[in-house]
């Protein structure tokens, strides 16, 4: 055991000075290793901090909005009925940031911006009208382009005031708010005191609607279809408040909520993220392939050149295995040595992409470590072939050839 | 293996009986014929012949370097052909030493270090193996050139590194292919002095020549032609 021991070794130390013998040589022999390492490393940190950029906008977007519906029977019809304290309800949830509910109405008449006799219509428009709480416009993150949102005060008091989508106000060409113009559903007044900008990702039906505080569409104007609730949670807590505000707005039966999580969102960006990382993955493939038949093709003349020391030491006593590993130890370290370096660029690189664009690189802590290891495993399956070839020669023929 | 019990004093070092070696070239190469041959424990035999006669092949197949197609071979008793793979090499290992025309010397490696290359297989501690290699290159003069490496050496250096290589492992047969096949008259002189100084230490030692001034220096010489040995050539 000593004697092996003691043998491998020596094979090591044979098997460094092999490659240190030809630096040369065996930089470029490694160059596919290293090449195929790199882009493994790059493409998979450069995806990573991508990722994490796609990651990190899904987070403040909707990572932390809940979206909660009653469930609908099979007419369509809400199984149950929201009740009406639910931001009170909703108040005491731990993480809870603010929350609003939306009622879209029904059997809303048309809307225009002057009340005259118009019986063919032409100067009406129909309009969505929805229902609104004032956190609603915080917990979808909508914010005004101009003039305001209507408060808890309008709210109490019923007051006929409205929140217009950009869409909506382009159709009723409002443009500004100073004067408080005057819209009419129906023969409902109400006075225009804000119009939303355009971002509102969350509910998008909001660009062209007719927002009214929710008392006053109770009280005034047509019947309220189902109320969807609608939650900005602190981050990290969306999922805890996704459990819980079911159980708050109706305990008897938290099911009969439909609730909508962020986990879709995460989900869709991992599955872009896994997309993207195959594609990638594959053209690191590719290039690794070229690594390991680059090492294979350039072992395979080495050993063919150095088929004279192959005879000589077969000569003083070396088995065929003991060839085998002192070349499989050489092309296994020709690997470790070209990815070592590949890995280095291709988190130079990483960091390079990361800088110039004001991102923070992000990489898996196991591939810095994992990928040395697959260079060696790709050197040690290029020299594989070759080695197997130069135990099949006699020691005889070998010796043929010179050193 | 175990070898079975002989009597060592009356059974020669290498001993062939009826060996041949073929090659399954097209036609088929006969390059052995029924070759017989003892070489006794502390002989010096030389082996010539023309270019192709065989004296390669011979040299090999007693070596171990190369299996006989058929006939026996006895190294110390023990038939070669019941040897494993692994017996074979530790039998080189141990027991043989080569010398080279081509040197065979690694190029990257100093003659020290060439040297040492003997009993690298055998498990032998590095640090043993450096005190022998210089006490090997002592032997043949070259304790001055030890560091220096093989493309600095002369072809007389070269081959006098081959011959402290090959006795570095303290070997029971030397043999050697055209020793001063590539050298001039003077290195090859030299080269000739440490084999003589060698066999009179006691090793046995087989060469393969072409080189009459090798010949003679011989105790007993054979000339193999067209893959047998000449019948009354042995002088």
């Amino acid at each position: 055991m000593r004697h092996r021991l003691a043998l491998y070794a020596t094979l090591l130390r044979e098997a460094t000075e092999g490659l240190l013998a030809r630096p040369g040589r065996s930089a470029l022999t490694g160059l596919g290793t290293l090449l195929g390492i790199a882009a493994l490393v790059a493409t998979l940190g450069i995806s990573n901090t991508a990722g994490n950029r796609i990651v990190s906008r899904f987070d403040t977007a909707a990572a932390t909005t809940v979206i909660i519906a009653p469930r609908d029977d099979t007419t369509g019809a809400p199984l149950v009925t929201l009740p009406s304290d639910v931001e009170a309800r909703l108040a005491g949830l731990n993480g809870l940031v603010v929350s609003g509910v939306k009622a879209p109405l029904s059997n809303v008449p048309a809307t225009s911006t002057i009340q005259l006799l118009d019986p063919l219509g032409l100067t009406a428009r129909d309009i969505p009208v929805i229902g609104a709480t004032p956190g609603l416009f915080d917990a979808v993150d909508a914010h005004v382009d101009i003039g305001r949102t209507f408060d808890l005060i309008h709210d109490e008091r019923a007051d006929a005031v409205a929140v217009l989508g950009p869409a909506a106000a382009r159709r009723l060409e409002i443009s500004q708010v100073d004067s408080l113009p005057s819209i009419f559903v129906g023969s409902q007044q109400l006075l225009v005191i804000g119009i939303l900008d355009d971002g509102l990702e969350i509910s998008p039906d909001l660009l062209n609607a007719i927002i009214v505080p929710m008392s006053l569409a109770d009280a005034r104007l047509s019947s309220i279809g189902g109320k969807t609730v609608y939650l900005r949670t602190e981050l990290g807590a969306a999922n805890q408040i996704a459990a819980e505000a079911p159980i708050a707005l109706h305990p008897n039966d938290p099911s009969l909520l439909a609730v909508d999580a962020p986990a879709e969102a995460v989900r869709v960006r991992s599955e872009v993220a896994a997309d993207v990382d195959v594609l990638f993955l594959l053209l690191a493939g590719l290039s690794l392939v070229v690594g390991i038949v680059s090492i294979a093709n350039v072992t395979l003349i080495s050993v063919l050149e150095r088929q004279g020391e192959v005879g000589l030491r077969r000569a003083i006593g070396a088995r065929r295995s003991d060839i085998a590993v002192q070349f499989l130890t050489e092309s296994m370290f020709l690997g470790l040595l070209a990815s070592i370096v590949g890995t280095s660029i291709g988190m130079l690189v990483v960091v390079s992409v990361a800088a110039a664009n004001e991102w923070s690189p992000v990489m898996q802590t196991w591939l810095p470590f994992t990928s040395p290891a697959v260079g060696a495993l790709s050197g040690l399956a290029g020299g594989a072939y070759p080695a197997w070839k130069t135990t099949r020669i006699e020691p005889s023929q070998a010796l043929r050839a010179g050193v | 293996m175990v070898p079975p019990a002989v009597d060592r004093s009356a059974t020669p070092l290498l001993e062939m009986r009826q060996v041949t070696r073929h090659f399954p070239t097209q036609p088929p190469t006969e390059a052995l014929r029924g070759v017989d041959l003892a070489v006794d424990a502390g002989h010096f035999l030389a082996i010539v012949g023309p270019s192709g006669a065989g004296k390669t092949t011979l040299l090999n197949v007693l070596a171990l370097l190369d299996r006989p197609t058929s006939g026996s071979y006895r190294i110390e008793g023990d038939e070669v052909a019941e040897f494993s793979e692994h017996e074979r090499t530790a039998y080189r290992a141990g027991r043989f030493g080569f010398i080279f025309q081509a040197f065979h010397l690694i190029a990257h490696k100093t003659a020290l270090e060439n040297v040492a290359l003997a009993g690298v297989y055998t498990g032998r501690p590095r640090a043993e193996r450096m005190d022998a290699a210089a006490e090997a290159l002592a032997i043949v003069g070259l304790t001055d050139r030890s560091g220096a490496y093989p493309p600095t050496l002369s072809g007389g250096e070269k081959q006098r590194v081959a011959i402290a290589r090959a006795i570095c492992g303290e070997p029971k047969v030397l043999f050697a292919d055209e020793p001063s096949g590539n050298l001039d008259s003077r290195a090859s002189g030299r080269v000739l002095d440490a084999l003589d100084a060698l066999h009179e230490a006691g090793l046995t030692i087989v060469v393969v020549t072409h080189d009459p001034t090798v010949s003679e220096r011989a105790e007993t010489t054979i000339e193999v032609f067209d893959g047998v040995i000449r019948p009354g050539a042995r002088l």
